[in-house]
């Protein structure tokens, strides 16, 4: 049980990435339109 | 009365220095503002009374569906840059309305939503993961490993209150400067006690933690906060990309060919600046512009609240939305449409009166506030004596379990998207009030002409060989060039406007009996036969309309009428939902004929604006819900007093502003498609009322029993608000069929 102090930090640490990384694909644009990127495959248009 | 339509010369001009000094010592200027965030009705109340007690601010309307305020103003005191700092004091973000920063903005404010809710169901979720193992071990669990749980706990919940939490604090901040507690006052104090009570017991290391329920109460707050947000984002899309393709916003451009002043109607979207336009009476002044007759009487009453009509000088500025109530006007436009749009959308959108369903919202959220901190201060007291550990969380639970927001969102939510949906229909909502009327209506009186039917040249008779007939519908077209009326309109539509036709001077037109005017130097009369001096053996036909020059009779018209492609599907829906009947001015025969037609069993001819509103009391008094729909030519729709009024398309503007409901649609089926869904409206409100004050009576003695824990109340807080969100969604109607086509 005592690795608990040793992985409790360590989840302290990885939320910290994980929110690091969603904080940078959200101010990239990435959730803005979710449905484009789908519809993307039918488009005529493949440039 | 005739008036005279060619331009008068300078030195003509009447000039009236009293006039201009009156209209400038009572001077107010009108700014559109849009306001982005504003979260429920709530804040719309708020900013109006924020801004009313400001010297200088005459009037202001905040519209929490459209996001906009109208603020009217004296310019000597007060400017539009000014008006958006003090917007923005009050703790919204305030700009002038149609801006091109809108965009970037709202962008921003999206990946605001995101980033807040994202982060903050992150934390809460990560926070659960530390606390759930405490609540399930409990006592068997080995001391020194508590600490170690409960202050990760306290890591993950700092970025949920430190930042995510923020908008709550910021609205909090802005009720506390009006003195007013209001939802963010509620959740920050449930945030506040949660957290201090969880420190205490931190530091203490005594007790239970709240930081699970603080960051799942937030986090599905933002969560719903961000729907709500999204989905009048999207209401505001549906207006605006209906308000840009209503093409039914023409005006009349003159211009000069020849010396003869010829007039077009050009939709307002193509008017550039410098044009001369001609506004006839009871239409509204297309852009701004500046005065070129020498007087103007001009109703302004739905840009500043200003009940008499203005009267205008030559030379001076009119705005676009005014109405002209006098004589027909000559223009000179000095702005394009993109630039005067915004008042053209706020006139549209009025709701003065507040429907009864909001004003409860209002009240709800103004009274249960104090009432909750009441239930909560006297749970705390009264499990005092139980232990402050007991007391502490049944108060926290009660705070948060009954934090006023679904009940507040309930009725404005759906309002909100009901003006969406409407319009999405092909209907204009004026009035909120208008709905929950319309949702009851069960009496329908139907104006005749312009509205179920539209008059038409049956059959010509020329009277002399040398005229083509061509030529004299040119010449009645453009006789009726200046005149408001369905026959004009007819005319003015077909081919003939855009002949050769166009130059008539020396206009005069007399209501109810002709019109005449010089064409290429020969004096045109066209009307009744008394008008244009027929002879009494063939005046007698009602329904002839003849045109004479010096010389005799040139052509006789027989008018008549035809119904409206859907009139009779309009007509046969709305007598599955109550009684429908025929108002009209127009003679009893006629009107009896059209009812046949159309199967309605009632109709009246031959009224009087008078005898209609009289015949709209009667069934008032019955206990009827009555719905006038009519074109307002003859002031049906402002003199019927009926409890709903929808004008149809191409009602004069001055009724069309006036109704509560106006017809952006061609298709007479919006009216039916409306009523369909302001039920539908309705009815939502009612179940979110029900749901959101039956949850609370429920919630609200659970949590002081304290069989219900904070964590439990936090979400079924936020399950209460979603509930009505999604009931709300429910609605559709941005995505409906209806003006499509």
């Amino acid at each position: 049980m005592e690795s608990l102090f040793i992985l409790i930090p360590l989840a302290l640490v990885l939320a910290v990435i994980i929110g690091a990384a969603f904080w940078w694909s959200t101010s990239s644009g990435q959730f803005e339109d979710l449905e484009a990127a789908g519809k993307s495959i039918v488009d005529d248009d493949d440039r | 009365m005739s008036e005279s339509i060619a331009p008068s010369t300078p030195e003509v001009a009447l000039a009236r220095p009293g006039a201009a000094e009156e209209c400038a010592g009572a001077s107010t200027e009108t700014s559109v503002i849009d306001v982005l965030d504003m979260h429920c009705a709530a804040c719309a109340v708020l900013i109006e009374d924020g801004l009313r007690t400001v010297s200088g601010v005459t009037q202001v309307r905040v519209h929490y569906a459209t996001q906009r305020a109208r603020v009217a103003f004296d310019p000597a005191l007060l400017s539009a840059t000014k008006l958006l700092a003090l917007i923005e004091r009050l703790g919204y973000t305030a700009n002038v309305a149609d801006s091109l920063d809108r965009k970037a903005i709202v962008r921003a404010q999206r990946r605001r939503h995101i980033w807040g809710f994202g982060l903050a169901a992150f934390c809460a979720m990560q926070v659960m993961m530390v606390t759930v193992p405490r609540f399930i071990a409990g006592a068997d669990m080995e001391p020194e490993f508590a600490p170690l749980l409960d202050w990760a706990a306290f890591a993950l919940v700092l970025p949920v209150l430190g930042w995510s939490a923020r908008p709550f604090y910021r609205g909090a901040m802005r009720e506390f400067k009006l003195r007013r507690l209001g939802m963010d006052s509620a959740i920050v104090l449930g945030i506040v006690t949660a957290f201090a009570g969880s420190m205490w017991h931190l530091l203490a290391a005594t007790g239970v933690l709240y930081f699970d329920s603080v960051a799942m109460f937030v986090a599905l707050l933002l969560g719903v906060r961000w729907l709500e947000w999204e989905q009048r984002e999207r209401n505001y899309e549906v207006i605006q990309s209906t308000n840009t393709n209503e093409d039914d916003t023409v005006a009349t451009r003159v211009t000069l060919v020849d010396g003869f002043e010829r007039s077009e109607q050009v939709n307002v979207s193509r008017l550039a600046i410098g044009d001369r336009l001609w506004v006839r009476t009871g239409e509204a002044i297309p852009v701004d512009g500046t005065l070129e007759s020498d007087t103007a009487l001009c109703d302004e009453s739905l840009l500043t609240g200003e009940s008499s009509a203005v009267l205008h000088v030559r030379g001076e500025t009119l705005v676009a939305g005014a109405i002209n109530s006098g004589a027909m006007l000559t223009m000179r436009t000095t702005a394009t449409a993109e630039s005067s749009t915004s008042r053209r959308l706020t006139m549209l959108a009025d709701d003065a009166v507040k429907p009864g369903a909001l004003a409860l919202a209002d009240v709800v959220a103004r009274y249960f506030m104090p009432a909750m901190l009441l239930v909560a201060s006297a749970t705390f007291f009264a499990m005092l004596p139980q232990g402050v550990n007991i007391a502490v969380e049944r108060a926290i639970a009660v705070l948060i379990i009954s934090c006023p927001c679904a009940l507040a969102l309930a009725a404005p939510a759906a309002y909100a998207r009901a003006f969406a949906g409407l319009l999405n229909r092909g209907l204009v909502l004026r009035r909120a009030v208008a709905l929950e009327r319309l949702a009851k209506a069960d009496a329908f009186l139907l104006d005749k002409t312009g509205t179920l039917s539209t008059p038409s040249v049956v059959a010509v008779e020329m009277l002399r060989p040398e005229l083509r007939e061509y030529d004299a519908l040119s010449i009645v077209a453009a006789l009726e060039g200046a005149a408001n009326h369905p026959l004009a309109a007819a005319l003015r539509q077909g081919d003939f406007s855009t002949a050769q036709t166009g130059n008539a001077r020396d206009l005069e037109w007399t209501p109810g009996a002709g019109v005449s005017g010089v064409i290429d130097g020969t004096r045109y009369r066209f009307g009744r036969a008394d008008f244009v001096g027929a002879r009494a053996e063939e005046a007698r036909d009602d329904a002839l309309l003849w045109l004479a020059d010096e010389r005799g009779l040139i052509c006789s018209l027989r008018m008549g009428e035809t119904p409206r492609e859907d009139a009779q599907s309009l007509v046969d829906a709305l007598k599955r939902r109550g009684s429908v009947e025929i108002l009209s001015g127009d003679d009893q025969t006629k009107a009896a004929h059209m009812a046949s037609r159309l199967n309605i069993a009632h109709s009246l001819g031959g009224h009087t604006p008078e005898q209609k509103a009289m015949r709209v009391q009667q069934l008032q008094r019955e206990g009827r819900v009555t719905v006038m729909i009519g074109d307002g030519v003859n002031d049906a729709i402002s003199l019927a007093g009926a409890d709903v009024s929808i004008a149809v398309r191409g009602a004069t503007d001055a009724a069309r502003s006036r109704a509560d409901l106006a017809c952006v649609s061609d298709s007479l089926r919006a009216i039916n498609d409306g009523i369909d869904y302001a039920r539908r409206v309705v009815s939502v409100v009612r179940l979110n009322f029900a749901w959101a004050i039956g949850y609370n009576l429920v919630a609200i003695p659970f949590a002081v029993a304290g069989i219900v824990n904070p964590l439990i109340a936090s979400v079924g807080m936020a399950l209460s608000s979603a509930v009505v969100m999604l009931n709300v969604m429910r609605l559709g109607g941005a995505n409906g069929s209806g003006l499509k086509h």
